[in-house]
């Protein structure tokens, strides 16, 4: 496995929750830290598989982590968005459709079509057969053409 | 809209800046040794390489004496008993199937990174392979003693051969942690058989049933490959029962 | 590293070993105490991957405990083991390096190494059949760490040593805990007094109670006799 692509990958995926540059890179060394602390499968697919588990770990804890302190402190929460919200408006009718995916949606049409993440690799990590994979990407991007239809974008 | 276009739109909308302390991360790895922690392992080539020598001196003996004594039979005496001799060679084989568990390494071997199947199944191809191959070697040699053609001699001695080995392996598959030495007394008996053969019903040694033999070899080969399969899929497991 | 224990029960023909144990082992050495039959050795062979649970997972940071990848890093030292009869305490290591998959080079400085460590440099060229039980089981526990294990499963490991040689086996076990996972099991509770991080207590079949142990917490053995006693 090619770290130093992965590492940009893995950059990618965290700006892409967070749209923090800082932030993002932080865990983004976090999670080779530990991905290089333990020893894992041989196999590349099982490793990459492995690499984004380690980092959707991360995102989770610092979501939770983050939601204690705001309730603790009362301070200005620092915001968590993910990366449709936030980018420069291109496509704006493209955003809308996207914003109406659900989170673990979104998440899938990251991985597969930005990221290129293997189909196998994303099936370790929703726990679903490669089949079913293929179909819910299909179902999820007629979703956003469909979307994108209704809002008068052709 | 097509489906490139959508996707490709979707990737520009999710572009992120690069990156800024990439190279001095992976400097850091570097320098902290981090990068690879693997050590290196040998392959499936050189493991089976290496275990050639720690395959018992005395079974490549047996093996051996046995042969040369297929030999000098076959000069001595070419009737049809020299044939009887062959499932003895596939004794050699199953007890040093069971080596690990007689000595008591089973558990190591299981544990380690080649495990016990590997180790066993190494075992099987080495002196398998040696003792077919020296067996055919045989066959050539003493072809000129019997009056039979080189595929008729080829039968009477494969047949025997693998019959042992088949009876011999499920017998192996059946009963694995057992100290006993059911597959040797199955190797003597198939000798025994074939020894008896030629005294009782020495009309099946007639050229008319070539087919017969031959029908025999490829039935028998098949079973053993059946049965390897099913033991090599089965090799592990319920030896701590 | 994590090594997750989920659920996992084994049954014999009229009798459950390991009754739906879940646990999660991490860096450190944890002591596996229990009595003759509690299922302590089922246990560890399972961990091992040599036996497979009715029911139940064992994992490693996600790999699965029957691949090739987790054994890589495992090591392992039965309670009861044999030798191959013409090997000496040299050639039985170097086999052991072959089968755990080390390449030549690293195997030979590996086993020069660990000869040196478990003190059985005199008897390396010797037959194992010549060695006292001490020296036997100093072997076995020489094979487990020859491949610079993540994991490190003993079952009995003290058995056969001596005062002294308990003494030395504890310094090195407390030093290689330090960033790995061990985890010992023996039915002598001194043993682990002052290696041990964690505990486990089983009793037949299951886990009586898991937790942190240090020295100042009292009497071991006590505590681990009022634990069995507990759940009479």
């Amino acid at each position: 496995m090619d770290l130093e692509d992965q590492y940009d990958r893995i950059f990618r995926y965290l700006y892409f929750y967070f749209h923090d540059r800082h932030l993002a890179e932080d865990l983004t060394q976090e999670a080779f830290l530990r991905f290089l602390g333990s020893r894992t499968y041989r196999d590349e697919n099982r490793q990459l598989q492995y690499l984004y588990t380690i980092a959707r770990n991360l995102c989770r804890q610092y979501y939770r982590d983050k939601t204690i302190t705001y309730s603790l402190d009362e301070e200005k929460d620092i915001t968590v968005t993910d990366g449709f919200e936030n980018s420069l408006i291109q496509t704006l009718s493209l955003q809308k459709a996207l914003q109406s995916l659900s989170p673990e949606e979104r998440e899938m049409i990251f991985l597969r079509y930005v990221n290129d993440v293997p189909v196998p690799v994303i099936s370790g990590l929703y726990q679903l057969s490669r089949f079913a994979v293929y179909r819910k990407l299909k179902s999820i991007l007629q979703k956003v053409r469909v979307e994108m239809e209704a809002d008068g974008y052709e | 809209m097509n489906e490139e276009r959508l996707i490709l739109q979707i990737r520009d909308l999710c572009d992120s800046p690069q990156p800024e302390n990439k190279s001095k991360f992976f400097q850091y790895l570097k320098e902290q040794e981090m990068m690879n922690r693997r050590h290196p392992v040998i392959s499936h080539g050189e493991f089976l390489a290496g275990q050639l020598f720690y395959i018992g001196k005395w079974i490549w003996m047996l093996a051996g004496c046995l042969l040369l004594f297929i030999v000098w039979i076959s000069y001595r005496h070419p009737g049809n008993y020299p044939f009887a001799l062959t499932p003895l060679l596939a004794a050699g084989i199953l007890l040093e199937t069971r080596r690990s568990f007689r000595w008591k390494m089973a558990e190591f071997e299981h544990a380690a990174r080649f495990s016990l199947r590997s180790v066993i199944l190494a075992r099987l191809f080495l002196l398998g392979t040696v003792n077919t191959t020296g067996l055919l070697i045989v066959i050539l040699i003493v072809r000129p003693c019997f009056s039979y053609s080189l595929l008729r001699v080829f039968l009477y001695m494969m047949v025997p051969y693998l019959t042992a080995s088949w009876l011999g392996s499920v017998y192996e598959r059946m009963h694995r942690a057992d100290q006993g030495l059911g597959s040797t007394m199955i190797c003597i008996l198939s000798s025994a058989f074939f020894a008896a053969v030629p005294a009782f019903f020495s009309w099946l040694f007639e050229e008319r049933l070539t087919v017969f033999w031959t029908a025999a070899l490829v039935l028998i080969t098949c079973s053993l490959a059946g049965n390897l399969r099913k033991w090599t899929r089965n090799m592990e497991e319920p030896v701590w029962n | 590293m994590e090594l997750t224990a989920d659920r996992i029960t084994k049954q014999y023909k009229n009798k459950i070993a390991v009754d739906r144990m879940s646990f999660t082992l991490t860096k450190g050495v944890t002591g596996l105490l229990g009595a003759n039959g509690a299922g302590k050795t089922t246990l560890m062979r399972i961990l091992c991957g040599i036996l497979v649970p009715d029911g139940g997972t064992v994992t490693c940071d996600g790999m699965d405990v029957e691949t090739e990848e987790y054994r890589e890093i495992l090591g392992y030292l039965p309670q009861e083991f044999g030798y191959y009869p013409e090997f000496t305490g040299r050639d039985f290591l170097l086999y052991m390096s072959a089968v755990k998959g080390l390449q030549k080079a690293d195997a030979l400085k590996k086993t020069e190494e660990l000869i040196e460590v478990v003190g059985l440099k005199d008897a390396a060229r010797k037959r194992v059949r010549t060695y006292s039980g001490g020296m036997k089981q100093r072997l076995g526990i020489a094979q487990a760490l020859i491949n610079d294990p993540q994991i490190l499963i003993m079952d009995e490991p003290t058995a056969g040593l001596d005062p002294q040689e308990r003494i030395r086996f504890r310094n090195l076990i407390a030093n290689i805990g330090k960033d790995r996972i061990v985890l010992l099991s023996t039915h002598i509770v001194s043993d682990l007094e002052h290696i041990a991080d964690k505990l486990m207590i089983m009793k037949e079949g299951r886990l009586l109670w898991q937790g942190e142990w240090n020295t100042g917490a009292g009497d071991l053995e006590e505590f681990y006799i009022s634990r069995i006693g507990d759940n009479r």
